[in-house]
């Protein structure tokens, strides 16, 4: 191999490699003060670094603030989405615990709110002259049909001669 | 192509449409020859089909291809006699060729002898024979249903067929003969309005005939025989030039008439099943086509002193189980032979013989249809002369050569073929459950309609092109039956006169139907026939067809009429 001093030495090599060592020695330091994250501790680890899908918020919203706590004053700070967001949940969790009280009701035989019912069905579209029209028609062919299934009455009409 | 318009002076158009229109008797002697001309050319066609088909008097039967021919020939031999001085009149023709419809088909069956089929009829056949002269554009139509017997029997010496014909096509040919006769008495009384109030029925009138009143009647006397009347029916106004021979292919200003087409069945299927707050259609076109007078309306009133072409068809419906809408279809077989000239378009053609052709049409065919035999130099045939297959064959040969030219003459628009057509039956359920998602937007423009009857079922929004797509699902109808009757009201003599039609020459055939008129109209039509039979003042008198002598005319009845 070529000396340190000879003429054609691979600087930039040992440059390369200088420049890893430096920066691997750097990376271990760091990792040594870092804590650990969640994938490589286990799942159940909770003295890891926060999930990148965490939640980074200030405050989450847990239901109307209890009465003594009322007064308190916060400094943490709701983004309008978020809080569009939370009131949203909050309703569907509502609907869903209503449909679920309906749905044991029904269950159980009682009787049910004749409110929910109609909000369940479906919406009808309005009938338009179409189709009134062909359910005249409709009704219609079927009288026809009844008319025919009668016999004729009378003798019936005769023209004409017996000549060709 | 181009589309010429012709400019006509105010004062002209005066003189074409009114003046020569009032029916003074140079005028009625005109109709009179033209319908006799009819009268005489049916009465010798049924004598034919009776000889050939019933008393067995040929070797063998009559085709259609040959009656039409016969017919032709007699039509062009009587009006070749009559009208002979070139100052007193300038055109005349025939105004309908001769047209054989056997059952279902409706109208414009007129084989030429290049067509390889041999039709005959057949014992049971329902047969409709259609014609027309005119002189001087004084145009008399005539159409009758005969039934083609089984071998008959003998009865005092004489065959006689064994019973008479039943079913719906019995039913079909008794209503449309007991309508065309309520109908021209209906017409009738336009000249005797005094006697209008006689009869309790059109008391609540104001002693006028209008359109609507005609189809009330007609219509309840199919409804009562289980029929319906095919679109296409008319009972219209006729006008010198103007019978409805061009009608699809020029509107017709100031018509006036009713007419039935596919709309009045959907109509009345709706006032049947209505109870709802259902608009029903009420037959007025839309507010964007009324401008034109051309669209035909009910709303008219009958006067004396105009000519009227009676024109039913009937169909009947009993056989079919389901309710069911009865339109016409363009038939395949047989193909149209029958064309007409429009005048509106002029082009320079290129070959020989469609220039001859065209030049033939327009010096002597003029506004009415006309056949390729027509133009042949052998027609008409002369049957007295014994050499008849040889006319014959002279004729097929002539065709050949014309017929090339014939075809530049469709292509180019300047001849359009009158359709053959058949009654279908299609079901109502079909129709209904049917998906129809051009709606009436879709535009049959091969089909010939008069201007805004181009929407076949407009309730339900069905326009003739999806109508023709449903045309698989019908099943042809048994039979049609149809009596064309031209009648002339004259105000001067108080008089009805029936050009063509009538007992003398249309005796209807020996038919039995199961129905009878139903209560609603039998009072009407018992007054009616009354009016006609037992009332002095009212005079109604028919054509009479000249004496056939075994094909030939007699010389003294030879025409003296100009």
């Amino acid at each position: 191999m070529a000396s340190k001093n000879s003429i054609n030495k691979p600087k930039g090599k040992i440059h390369a490699a200088a420049h890893s060592k430096r920066l691997n020695q750097k990376r271990a330091a760091r990792a040594k003060l870092a804590a650990p994250t969640r994938s490589s501790h286990g799942r159940y680890n909770l003295q890891t670094v926060a999930r990148p899908t965490d939640s980074k918020a200030m405050a989450l919203y847990t239901g109307a603030p209890r009465e003594q706590s009322g007064t308190t004053v916060t400094t943490s700070i709701l983004s309008k989405k978020r809080a569009k967001k939370i009131e949203r949940n909050a309703r569907y969790i509502a609907q869903r615990k209503a449909q679920l009280e309906a749905s044991r009701a029904a269950e159980s035989g009682m009787e049910m709110d004749v409110q929910t019912i109609a909000k369940r069905e479906k919406e009808v579209k309005p009938e338009t002259n179409l189709d009134k029209v062909k359910k005249v028609l409709y009704r219609a062919i079927e009288e026809a049909a009844k008319e025919k299934s009668l016999g004729v009455a009378g003798e019936g009409t005769t023209l004409g001669v017996q000549a060709f | 192509m181009q589309l010429s318009k012709l400019a006509v002076h105010p004062d002209d158009a005066d003189i074409l449409l009114k003046e020569r229109n009032t029916l003074d008797p140079v005028v009625i002697d005109k109709y009179r020859a033209a319908g006799k001309i009819a009268q005489t050319t049916l009465k010798y066609i049924i004598q034919l089909i009776n000889d050939s088909y019933h008393l067995q008097k040929t070797e063998q039967p009559y085709t259609v291809t040959e009656l039409c021919l016969l017919g032709d020939s007699m039509l062009a031999k009587l009006l070749a006699q009559s009208y002979t001085k070139k100052d007193k009149v300038r055109e005349k023709g025939i105004s309908h060729p001769v047209s054989i419809d056997v059952n279902e088909y409706v109208n414009n069956v007129s084989p030429e002898l290049y067509s390889d089929d041999v039709k005959t009829f057949a014992a049971g056949d329902v047969v409709t024979i259609s014609l027309g002269a005119q002189i001087d554009g004084y145009t008399a139509l005539a159409s009758h249903t005969i039934v083609i017997y089984p071998p008959g029997v003998l009865i005092d010496n004489e065959l006689k067929p064994e019973g008479p014909l039943l079913g719906s096509k019995a039913d079909a040919i008794v209503a449309c003969s007991i309508a065309t006769r309520a109908v021209i008495a209906l017409l009738g009384l336009a000249v005797h309005p005094e006697m209008i109030a006689w009869i309790p029925e059109l008391q609540n009138q104001s002693n006028i005939i209008t359109g609507s009143m005609i189809r009330s009647v007609v219509d309840e006397i199919a409804r009562s025989f289980q029929c319906v009347v095919v679109p296409g029916s008319k009972v219209r106004r006729v006008r010198r030039f103007l019978a409805g021979q061009a009608e699809g292919v020029v509107a017709e200003r100031e018509f006036k008439g009713v007419v039935w087409d596919e709309s009045n069945q959907e109509e009345d299927l709706l006032k049947k099943g209505s109870g709802s707050d259902l608009i029903v259609h009420d037959g007025r076109p839309a507010s964007s086509t009324d401008v034109s007078s051309a669209v035909p309306t009910d709303d008219f009133v009958v006067e004396a002193g105009e000519v009227y072409n009676v024109d039913l068809t009937f169909c009947g419906v009993s056989e079919f189980e389901e309710q069911g809408l009865i339109t016409l279809e363009l038939a395949d077989e047989p193909v149209s032979t029958v064309f007409i000239r429009d005048i509106a378009i002029t082009h320079a053609l290129r070959l020989n013989s469609a220039r001859d052709l065209i030049n033939y049409v327009d010096r002597n065919c003029s506004v009415y249809p006309f056949k390729l035999s027509h133009t042949c130099e052998a027609f008409p045939l002369k049957p007295e002369q014994d050499n008849l297959p040889e006319q014959i064959a002279a004729i097929k040969k002539e065709l050949n050569a014309r017929k090339i030219g014939l075809h530049e003459l469709t292509n180019r628009y300047l001849a359009r073929p009158k359709p053959v057509q058949l009654a279908k039956h299609i079901p109502f359920s079909t129709i209904l459950s049917a998906s129809n998602p051009t709606g009436k937007h879709g535009v049959d423009a091969s089909k010939l309609t008069l201007p805004g009857k181009e929407l076949p079922l407009p309730a339900l929004g069905v326009s003739a092109l999806k109508l023709k797509s449903l045309f698989k699902f019908g099943a042809a109808a048994t039979a049609t039956a149809r009596e064309s009757s031209t009648v002339l009201l004259n105000s001067v003599t108080k008089e009805i006169i029936k050009l063509t039609g009538g007992d003398a020459t249309a005796r209807p055939s020996w038919v039995h139907s199961k129905y009878q008129v139903s209560d609603q109209v039998a009072g009407l039509l018992t007054a009616l026939s009354k009016l006609v039979d037992e009332t002095a003042e009212f005079k109604v008198s028919e054509v009479q067809p000249m004496n056939l002598d075994a094909g030939q005319i007699s010389s003294e009845e030879k025409m003296q009429l100009d």
